[in-house]
């Protein structure tokens, strides 16, 4: 189980001086718990690392439902996984600085 | 994205949900409404049944974004999602469904409490919508 990470809108598309807030996607396998609760703690991760971000959480069939990579023109950043989480995500936030 | 609030718990900017209050105020069905903070009240039919609605604007609820809820506020009755803007998935429609929690926007959320098992009401382009992918 894993989980992978995107970055959408003006921070990851345009100009990343001027964008107010970073956007990102957590992209779930599927909605078993255990997937599910992997995606919230990721979120809550990010949150508490990274006061500007607003992060999106949705399972791969929810995606495909709305589309939401190719109308949120979203790039793709990194795959997390639990045993991992803490230094891949530290990881991404260092990079980001 | 036109996100509203992207934060849990996805409140409107405005901080307040008058439009909803308002309309609930003058429901047949709705003997007294509780603002509980933080988009939670309890709405207390005139069965006596006692709802929790959890009322947000989230651009795109999904089942993370419910057991975000559910691990915030506990159990809820009903989850309205507000803004024409916003919406939810289909898997989160079915996932509360199943567990017996109404997932709605507000014109579906009236409709909802005039029936018994609110949580099962669907409009009939959602019927159709459903039943063409076979998930009714």
């Amino acid at each position: 189980m894993s989980i992978e990470l995107y970055g959408f809108g003006s921070y990851f598309n345009s100009n990343r001086e001027i964008a107010n807030d970073i956007d990102l996607l957590i992209l779930s396998e599927d909605v078993s718990t255990d997937s599910i609760n992997f995606s919230i703690r990721c979120k809550s991760y990010l949150i508490q690392m990274l006061q500007s971000a607003h992060v999106v959480m949705l399972s791969k069939s929810e995606e495909k439902e709305l589309d939401f990579k190719n109308k949120s023109k979203a790039i793709f950043l990194k795959r997390i996984s639990p045993e991992q989480m803490d230094f891949q995500l530290s990881d991404f936030v260092r990079q980001l600085d | 994205m036109p996100a509203t609030n992207d934060s849990f718990p996805w409140l409107a900017h405005a901080g307040n949900y008058k439009f909803f209050e308002d309309k609930i105020d003058f429901h047949f069905q709705v003997s007294k409404l509780e603002n509980i903070g933080q988009g939670l009240y309890e709405i207390t039919l005139k069965t006596g049944r006692v709802l929790r609605v959890f009322i947000c604007e989230c651009y795109s609820f999904s089942v993370a974004e419910y057991q975000e809820v559910v691990q915030h506020l506990g159990t809820v009755d009903v989850i309205i999602i507000n803004s024409i803007w916003c919406g939810y998935t289909t898997d989160a429609k079915f996932h509360c469904r199943n567990k017996k929690i109404g997932l709605f926007n507000i014109r579906d959320f009236m409709v909802s409490l005039n029936i018994p098992n609110f949580w099962l009401y669907l409009d009939k382009s959602d019927t159709e919508r459903y039943t063409k992918e076979g998930l009714l």
